[in-house]
């Protein structure tokens, strides 16, 4: 099987006035053809940043400073220039994001911005742009797609914004597609809609997918497989049921932890992560998770955990993840234990 | 005694805050340019007739002479000095500036303060009037008020004022309204000092900086309307000589030697380029976030 | 529907009522100050016959009272009438509208250059922060941000007329009569208006363009694939123009202002010109009503900017149904 999309020693730093600030350290990973692959971390872990770099489409003084990002083709999207970087964003991956108001040109009317999209990839007259235009709106659930590819931006609800910007993002037939938190804008119920959308699309059209989000409960429904990123490195990956089952990492186990179950008790305490994350400027020695780690013993201070594999697919960067593995060590962070 | 108690931390941050300025602008080369250039200007006009002699004294076996060791600016045709007579009208051109400047200080301070001081409503008005000054061409409203007060080296630096107080008042109110929300302004109140105090005692000084920086553009656009007012014959009048006179009456003889029209000119930007650019950088430097840059 | 109606008739009637407040003050300010214009006149102020001077100022109908001739001012504004010229045997609109052909030549060629001038050298300066054609652009901008225009004017005059004798300094010739000559003659001062006009242009579009090129839906253009030249001259300039639409009643109100300077410089009889001899002889008659008819184009551009602006951000477009 060859992989949708490769990464292999990201790293990217912002370039201040002092030296470099590494963000995302050394993130390694691959997807496979129609993979739906979930990338979650708290906000400031580095997995927006990674989405990004998979477009090129960080923006100065934030950059790639090492690593190769490879397509199913060979490119290597890290190493183009970036006029060549055109025929590959839209055409081999194209990108969903967060707020879908600002997303989209205000004062360009939906239907020119999904045509443009067209256009810059495939020689079509304006009318074959328009018929494809009003099925594409057809086909993520626009409404009256005719009347509704004369509109404005404004004129739509934020969900079926949303849905303008995935018509857009699959306007031009991409294999892989990075999803930026494409549900944090909506509201609950359009949410869900929108993740399932996404889904349907996913699988009739054997979609790439990586959803970067901070919400397990949307990860757990969309993804296969998933990789947990603190402070810019990853720090446990693994198919889906056996993370939320058996996480490797004390970190990931907090995020589940934290998750609002509807069974748990309403009268137990919310547990949560203590503490903070560190900034990238000042990562503790040893483990970056040691300062929050219920776990964390002499051993995390003097040497970080590599990100190791375990078995079956499973890896994490965790001096304690053979032994969690095998089950031999008690979890810390029951889902009563919320002390802060 | 509990006032002096109070309020001694806040002015000594506010002292603190007025010397990381001064050492901010001084890594910032134009600033440190602009800074110099606009000393010598003062300087020059100050000691404009021991450098070069009297701007009146007539040379008549020296008419429209090159520069020279004797003349170094050369002479014009009449056969003063040029170097004397464009120091002179420097020093007439700067006082109508600095004049025009401190008529807009005072009348936009106040303008401004009380805006921010006063109720929203009276505030509001207040500020809709400048904008409303701010809308008509100034050049035009100087016309109206040359017409009406008439031409002089004094009217001038009036009018240049009023006609850039507005501007004043707009950054006079925002620099207070900034140290209002201050704490050490509820400190002060707190304890009980009187609000004029409070005023001249602590907001002034630090909004100071911020007026500084609008004076210095104040001054540099005074300098354009004397210079723009004068050649159009309607600012100083001869035989009062400014740069802008002296630009009027070399530009008339512009055939006969173009020297007489470039050596005001020159002056006249050199000098309204150092005003704004040292206004402009210590307003850069005031802003932190232009600092990041 | 019943909105934009009511929208423009607010605009319109802000706008009359900002001329009407104009006019006031124009015609208050010409007379709280002690001095008669017909003295000027009549040659100073001494040895002037006592009769001739009130036949004079009957003539002219300053024997009145203030209220008496500024309401007989506006009534004669309505009917197209200005009123009598203090010094020439002229009516005021027979002056304006002598004058009034070689001032739109020069501020509509003006403007257009300052257009064709700044929006480039914004692009360059913005898109390409660091590249040498940028920092050009930007010392160019502050030097003519520094520079009042009759400066620039009398550079080009140096330079191009005295030293190198490429165009005539001064003159005039109706473009009807020569229109080569014509253009000739008005080539030095529109460039000079027209770079008046671009300097502020620069600074606000290049502070707008940056801003706009770091949205969001910047992102989004690119993300699709559009080449740069596509994402700058199809999303970003357009976005970044509207904003700066605000500004067009103030670069207007920088044309009438510069006229005046760059029409003296260049001995260009327009309005400019007129105004300054009006000022000069103190002949408030034609000065009043060519300050109001200054206002009257400034607020009439703020009124057009204000339709504009609804017609060009969908945002603002009046009476369409807001989710």
């Amino acid at each position: 099987m060859t992989a949708a999309l490769t990464v292999t020693g990201l790293t990217i730093e912002v370039v201040g006035r002092d030296a470099p600030l590494q963000l995302v350290r050394d993130v390694s990973f691959q997807l496979g053809a129609g993979e739906r692959l979930g990338l979650v971390g708290e906000s400031g872990s580095g997995k927006s940043l990674t989405a990004l770099a998979v477009m090129r489409l960080l923006q100065a003084p934030v950059r790639i400073s090492s690593g190769q990002i490879t397509l199913s083709d060979g490119t290597d999207v890290a190493a183009l220039e970036e006029r060549e970087l055109a025929a590959i964003r839209g055409r081999r991956a194209a990108m969903v994001y967060q707020d879908p108001l600002s997303a989209l040109n205000p004062v360009r009317r939906v239907g020119d911005q999904i045509a443009e999209a067209i256009h810059a990839h495939e020689d079509v007259t304006a009318a074959v742009a328009r018929r494809r235009v009003v099925e594409l709106l057809r086909e993520v659930g626009v409404p009256d797609p005719e009347r509704r590819a004369d509109q404005y931006p404004h004129e739509f609800s934020g969900g079926m914004r949303q849905r303008v910007v995935i018509a857009m993002a699959l306007s031009a037939g991409p294999e892989l597609l990075v999803a930026d938190e494409p549900t944090t804008a909506l509201d609950v119920t359009t949410q869900a809609r929108i993740l399932e959308l996404l889904l349907r699309l996913a699988e009739q059209r054997g979609l790439a997918v990586i959803l970067i989000t901070h919400d397990l409960g949307v990860a757990a429904r969309f993804c296969d497989r998933l990789q947990v990123m603190y402070a810019g490195r990853l720090v446990e990956t693994g198919p889906l049921a056996d993370l939320y089952r058996n996480p490797l990492h004390p970190y990931s186990e907090g995020l589940l932890a934290s998750v609002c179950r509807l069974d748990a008790d309403p009268a137990a305490p919310m547990p949560a992560l203590a503490g903070q994350p560190p900034s990238a400027g000042q990562l503790p020695a040893g483990c970056s998770f040691r300062p929050r780690c219920a776990y964390a013993y002499e051993r995390c201070e003097r040497e970080r955990p590599p990100l190791t594999e375990i078995a079956g697919g499973r890896a994490a960067a965790c001096h304690l993840a053979p032994e969690r593995s095998a089950g031999t060590v008690a979890p810390a962070l029951a889902p009563t234990g919320g002390d802060r | 005694m509990s006032a002096t108690v109070a309020t001694g931390p806040a002015l000594e941050t506010a002292a603190a805050g007025r010397v990381g300025i001064v050492r901010r602008l001084s890594r910032r080369p134009a600033a440190v340019v602009s800074a110099v250039t606009i000393a010598v200007l003062l300087l020059l006009s100050l000691l404009a007739t021991p450098i070069a002699g009297s701007p009146t004294a007539i040379d008549t076996r020296e008419i429209l002479a090159s520069p020279s060791g004797a003349h170094w600016l050369g002479t014009d045709d009449l056969g003063r000095d040029v170097l004397a007579r464009t120091l002179a009208g420097g020093r007439l051109t700067l006082l109508v500036a600095f004049g025009a400047m401190a008529v807009s200080m005072a009348v936009g301070t106040l303008w401004g303060f009380v805006a921010a001081a006063a109720g929203r409503a009276v505030g509001e008005g207040l500020m809709r009037a400048a904008d409303a000054c701010l809308a008509i061409p100034p050049i035009l409203l100087a016309l109206i008020l040359v017409a009406a007060f008439g031409a002089s080296s004094w009217t001038l630096a009036l009018i240049s004022g009023l006609l850039l107080a507005p501007q004043t008042a707009r950054i006079a109110r925002s620099a207070l309204l900034t140290e209002l929300r201050s704490d050490y302004r509820l400190a002060a109140r707190a304890v009980g000092v009187s609000p004029l105090r409070t005023v001249f005692g602590e907001l002034l000084p630090n909004a100071s900086p911020a007026l500084i920086a609008q004076a210095s553009l104040t001054v540099a656009w005074a300098i354009g309307i004397e210079a723009s007012l004068s050649f159009l014959g309607l600012g100083v009048q001869p035989p009062e000589a400014s740069w802008g006179t002296l630009l009027q009456e070399g530009y008339a003889g512009l055939y006969r030697s173009v020297w007489l029209t470039v050596v005001p000119g020159v002056a006249i930007f050199v000098a309204i380029l150092a005003f704004n650019t040292f206004g402009s950088q210590l307003q850069q430097a005031l802003d932190p976030r232009q600092e990041e840059r | 529907m019943n909105g934009l109606r009511g929208y423009v008739l607010r605009r319109l009637g802000a706008g009359v009522l900002l001329l009407a407040l104009a006019s006031l003050l124009t015609f208050a300010l010409l007379r709280v100050v002690p001095g008669d214009p017909t003295i000027t006149k009549l040659g100073g102020a001494r040895n002037i016959d006592p009769a001739a001077l009130a036949e004079l100022r009957h003539e002219l109908g300053l024997d009145r009272s203030v209220v008496a001739q500024y309401l007989s001012w506006v009534g004669g504004l309505l009917q197209g009438d200005l009123g009598q010229s203090y010094f020439s045997q002229y009516a005021v609109t027979t002056l304006i509208g002598q004058r009034v052909v070689p001032t739109l030549e020069l501020a509509g060629l003006a403007f257009v250059v300052g257009l064709v001038l700044a929006v480039p050298a914004a692009l360059v300066s913005a898109t390409r922060p660091r590249s040498i054609a940028a920092r050009l652009v930007n010392a160019a901008t502050a030097a003519l941000m520094a520079a009042p225009p009759f400066l620039v004017g009398i550079a080009f005059v140096v330079v191009l007329s005295v030293q190198a004798g490429l165009l005539p300094a001064r003159g005039y010739v109706p473009f009807v009569e020569d229109p080569l000559e014509n253009l000739r003659l008005v080539a030095m001062p529109a460039l000079t208006l027209g770079l008046a006009v671009a300097a502020p242009l620069v600074v606000l579009l290049r502070a707008s363009l940056g801003e706009t090129l770091r949205a969001p839906f910047i992102r989004t253009a690119t993300g699709k694939g559009l080449q740069r030249r596509r994402v700058v001259l199809g999303h970003a300039l357009p976005n970044a123009l509207i904003p700066s639409l605000t500004y067009l009643g103030v670069t207007v109100g920088y044309l009438l202002g510069g006229v005046v300077v760059v029409e003296y410089v260049f001995g260009w009889p327009g309005l400019g010109s007129l105004v300054v001899d009006a000022v000069l002889k103190r002949d408030y008659a034609v000065l009043q009503s060519v300050v109001l008819l200054a206002v009257a184009i400034f607020v009439f551009v703020t009124f057009v900017t204000d339709l504009l602006y609804g017609v060009l951000d969908p945002r603002l477009r009046v009476g369409e149904g807001q989710p």
